[in-house]
């Protein structure tokens, strides 16, 4: 499984890709889709859904993704790679120090107790998506402040759900 | 016949140029700028000189500099191009003097011709049909402005030396005429060291129709049809195509007969192109004569099957024109897009850059003239033309089919491209029914916006495209069609065979 983050228009949207060789499911957003693909060089895939294909032409350039689809081009800022087939990566810390889950899912373990002192890439939750196990590690060393779920709640992406006090905070 | 080359341009039309010396057997010298070292021209020549710095006076425009090269590779000619030093009699003159052929007209063919006015006195004095305005220019405000009121408004105010929309004004009523005429005189002094203007009357919503000719030295001049360039924005043509949806047989044949007659009274030598403004009445009227092969000259080729670089190379090598009007017969239709990196919503501001992916558009019927591959950073020194997408077909209606399915297919990514604008184009309804004049863009298409049809699915496809991508990118996400092991070819990156990357 792999996590990424692009920015369409300014807003972030997690893509959640899962699944080798021909079939996947891809989560765009929250919105799940089965796809067949197929990678025919290296910058161009074979993309069929409902039995309906595409082909399309994607390029990467650091801070950017670049994608051709039926003629539009769409270009993406990267925001972060969240996971890559480790099922665990870093979460995303916004402005205030909270930490959210860049995809909704499941929380299934809580690591760390409020009070906790951090280390930068400490897992601090893991949260359940597509059958998948996902640690969500620390932005930053910190203090724990609040934990806002518990075991078993369904967490939605952006919403935080630990907050860290940090040395800039 | 020529022992060797010299290609005094870059881009497409170098690419263009340098394939049909290669094609006749004569090794082309290609000459690039720092900044072009990786271009295509240069991996194609025979033998490739650096010139000099990015700016053109330092490099592409340095008289000296390219002759040098000339005489040190043993160059017994050289070919312009377009735009740079194509239509320079100093350095036609230049040429001449060092006893290299310019495949071009003479210093004095390109001098007469490219002085707007003398041309226009010398084609009045023929009977050649002119667009009623001054025969003379003056500098003096007062004269022009009672000039202006003989004619008529609207006048288009136009500099002597004038060319790509510079110095150029209209002017519908007499009291905007002084401060156009100061800013017409300000710009084509900026652009071509000289100040002086005239006027012409300003035809409402012309066509733009050129014929092609070919001259040799032998007294020979026919033409080659024509082509309707009307679709233009900034004075600066886009989309081209042969035939015209205005001329009849009857007018294509008068329209190419005074197209001969023009370059004959010009004792014209070289490939060339006889421009023509058409108005509403189906009046045409001679506008100038462009004395360089012209960027949308594949048109022509396309429905001739006359390669014109090639006769033009001929002709500058002092043979006889093999082809006589009678065998020029035109079949099915062509039309041209230029392939310009700018951004078509943003008033088509350059855009510059590394081309991250090229992936051009092959099949029967299409024809890439270009200048890119990928990994090329578009510079900001030169003019934004990446290259041209010429399509044959049948008919005009299947060509645009075509066109359309091609610019569909030609993929850029990395830099703005006018292709989106271009669709557009060639899908309008105005467009289709041939109602092609110079007031097209500004009537149907201005302001311009990208069209956003389905665009949050197609752009949640986007994304789970760019996420595979990526994932894919994992060896353990991408079994291969064979097996998961890759293979040596496919380790080798760039060398690798059968990539359509």
């Amino acid at each position: 499984m792999s996590h990424y983050q692009y920015l369409k228009d300014g807003e972030p949207v997690d893509v959640i890709v899962d699944g080798k060789d021909r079939h996947f499911r891809v989560q765009v957003g929250g919105q799940e889709i089965s796809l067949e693909a197929q990678r025919l060089s290296d910058h161009l895939l074979s993309v069929s859904a409902n039995g309906k294909q595409k082909r399309v032409f994607v390029v990467g350039s650091g801070a950017r993704t670049y994608v051709s689809i039926e003629g539009r081009i769409f270009v993406f800022d990267n925001a972060a790679q969240v996971f890559n087939n480790r099922g665990s990566g870093r979460g995303v810390a916004t402005a205030s120090g909270a930490i959210t889950s860049p995809m909704p899912g499941n929380l299934i373990k809580v690591l760390v107790k409020e009070g906790d002192s951090v280390s930068e890439g400490q897992p601090l939750v893991i949260v359940e998506a597509m059958k998948m196990e996902n640690e969500i590690r620390s932005p930053s060393e910190g203090i724990v402040k609040t934990i806002r779920y518990a075991v078993g709640d369904l967490v939605a992406a952006g919403v935080p759900i630990v907050e860290l006090e940090t040395e800039e905070t | 016949m020529f022992k060797k080359i010299l290609v005094a341009n870059r881009g497409e039309i170098a690419v263009r140029v340098i394939r049909a010396c290669r094609e006749l057997g004569i090794p082309a010298v290609a000459v690039y700028s720092t900044v072009d070292r990786d271009g295509v021209h240069v991996e194609i020549a025979d033998e490739a000189v650096c010139i000099g710095e990015p700016p053109p006076l330092e490099s592409y425009l340095n008289i000296p500099k390219i002759l040098q090269v000339a005489k040190d590779r043993g160059c017994d000619a050289i070919h312009p191009g377009y735009g740079f030093l194509a239509e320079n009699p100093a350095f036609a003159k230049a040429c001449e003097d060092a006893s290299i052929t310019f495949i071009g007209p003479t210093s004095e063919g390109i001098r007469l011709l490219g002085n707007k006015v003398e041309s226009r006195e010398l084609m009045g004095a023929h009977g050649i049909p002119l667009i009623p305005g001054m025969m003379s220019t003056s500098s003096n405000n007062r004269t022009i402005a009672k000039e202006a009121d003989k004619i008529g408004f609207p006048v288009l105010i136009k500099a002597a030396a004038g060319g790509g929309g510079k110095g150029m004004r209209v002017v519908h009523h007499r009291k905007d005429l002084q401060p156009a005429l100061e800013a017409a005189r300000r710009e084509s002094k900026a652009a071509f060291a000289d100040d002086t203007v005239y006027l012409e009357k300003y035809l409402e919503e012309p066509r733009h129709v050129e014929f092609q000719i070919l001259a040799d030295h032998h007294g020979n001049v026919i033409h080659l049809n024509e082509r309707e360039c009307s679709i233009q924005r900034r004075h600066q043509k886009i989309v081209e195509e042969t035939p015209s949806t205005a001329l009849s047989d009857a007018l294509r044949q008068r329209m190419g007969e005074t197209a001969v007659n023009v370059a004959t009274i010009a004792g014209y030598r070289n490939a060339g192109t006889v421009e023509f403004l058409l108005d509403k009445d189906k009046k045409f009227y001679f506008l100038e004569v462009n004395t360089r092969i012209q960027v949308e000259h594949p048109v022509t080729e396309c429905t001739t099957g006359v390669d014109l670089v090639v006769q033009q190379i001929l002709i500058a090598a002092g043979e006889e024109l093999a082809l006589r009007q009678e065998d020029i017969k035109a079949r099915g239709h062509a039309m041209e897009c230029r392939i310009y990196a700018e951004d078509p919503s943003q008033g088509f501001l350059p855009s510059s850059g590394p081309l991250l992916l090229v992936h051009e558009p092959v099949g029967p019927g299409i024809r890439v003239d270009s200048g890119i591959r990928t990994g090329m950073t578009v510079s900001v020194h030169y003019d934004p033309i990446l290259s041209k997408l010429i399509c044959w077909g049948e008919n005009r209606a299947a060509v645009c089919r075509r066109m359309l399915e091609a610019l569909d297919n030609y993929i850029i990514l990395g830099v703005e491209t006018i292709i989106p604008f271009l669709k557009d184009v060639v899908r309008h309804e105005e467009f289709r029914k041939g109602n092609t004049t110079t007031a097209f863009i500004p009537r149907f298409l201005t302001p311009w916006f990208p069209q956003m049809p389905d665009d949050g699915e197609l752009a949640t496809q986007a994304l789970a495209a760019a996420g595979l991508w990526k994932h894919l990118q994992t060896p353990a996400n991408h079994v291969g069609v064979q097996n998961q092991m890759p293979s040596p070819w496919q380790t080798l990156g760039s060398w690798q065979i059968g990539s359509s990357g």
